[in-house]
């Protein structure tokens, strides 16, 4: 398990955790849900980057490279595709809705990881 | 002049077709009648939907251009069940009664898909030797392509595009002002 990966849970799971506190607290999109979205992008933007100057700098994958990559690139979209989508109609359930980026971007994270390892465990 | 009125006018008149929202309401899952089914809990629905649909295109359009030749009929389902998440997420998403019936049918496949190839890839695993969204019931991404369709039909079947109420009031709206008209000619006629 690599401290990225720890890092991308921490933090996937604390925007969970937000946004499901503020679908009971607010009854509009709040802040902190908002924040902890762009928190999330702000990993991604991070891992890619890493991951970018790792590839480029020789070191090697074990799976397929575009396959890395297009996870990556589903995965930006993602925090900003589903913040457009959720501030459509500003009630608490646009807070409900944010929360699903920290579950899918774990889950991709997770993909992530065993094609760049092998293993993400 | 009056032309150019009822012409600015119209847009409002389409947008009046669409169920109101209160103001301040804060969308309980229970009033269906005032939420519109593509707002408030019908959000998340359609939220994962969407993901659904991005996710099992990209997993389809790699497996179809990396190797289609290992695993044809696995491959072409992916691109089907990619088309039918597709389809639900746009039609979930649309309020017309037609994109009700579209969504319905959208789910219903999804439904068949899903416990189809479910069961077909424990009765005879060659045919599909590589994963695909349904595989299994959907295992590989956590059961939820199994629970989906079921939550997208209860969603469905309690909001039910109602126009039969909605046009029997407007029918007798409209007959009412048909009818306040009717009466009145006596007095403008008089008054002209």
């Amino acid at each position: 398990m690599t401290t990225m990966f720890i890092i991308g849970t921490v933090i996937c799971s604390l925007s969970t955790l937000i946004c499901w506190a503020m679908t009971a607290l607010r009854s509009h999109p709040a802040d902190s849900s908002i924040i902890s979205l762009a928190a999330v992008e702000l990993y991604l933007v991070v891992y890619s980057i890493y991951a970018g100057i790792r590839q480029a700098t020789g070191a090697s994958i074990t799976g397929e490279a575009w396959e890395f990559w297009g996870y990556i690139l589903t995965a930006l979209l993602l925090p900003v595709g589903v913040f457009v989508w959720a501030i459509v109609d500003k009630t608490r359930w646009s807070n409900l809705v944010m929360s699903f980026v920290g579950l899918v971007v774990f889950v991709m994270v997770y993909r992530l990881e065993e094609i760049w390892w092998g293993s993400a465990l | 002049m009056s032309s150019e009125h009822s012409a600015s006018r119209q847009p409002d008149e389409d947008e009046r077709v669409l169920p109101p929202v209160e103001p301040g309401f804060d969308g309980e899952p229970e009033s269906a009648e005032l939420t519109p089914r593509n707002r408030g809990i019908g959000m998340l629905i359609i939220t994962a939907y969407g993901i659904f649909a991005v996710s099992s295109f990209a997993r389809a359009l790699y497996q179809i251009l990396t190797d289609f030749e290992t695993a044809r009929v696995a491959y072409l389902l992916s691109g089907f069940a990619a088309g039918v998440y597709i389809l639900a997420t746009l039609a979930l998403a649309r309020t017309s009664a037609r994109a009700w019936v579209v969504a319905l049918v959208a789910v219903l496949v999804e439904m068949a898909g899903v416990l189809g190839v479910g069961l077909w890839t424990f009765l005879d695993p060659e045919l599909f030797n590589r994963a695909t969204v349904w595989s299994h019931f959907g295992e590989g991404y956590g059961y939820i392509p199994l629970i989906l369709p079921f939550i997208g039909l209860f969603w469905l079947l309690r909001h039910r595009p109602m126009p039969a109420k909605n046009r029997s009031v407007k029918d007798r709206t409209a007959k009412n002002s048909a009818a306040q008209q009717t009466s009145r000619p006596p007095q403008s006629t008089g008054s002209a």
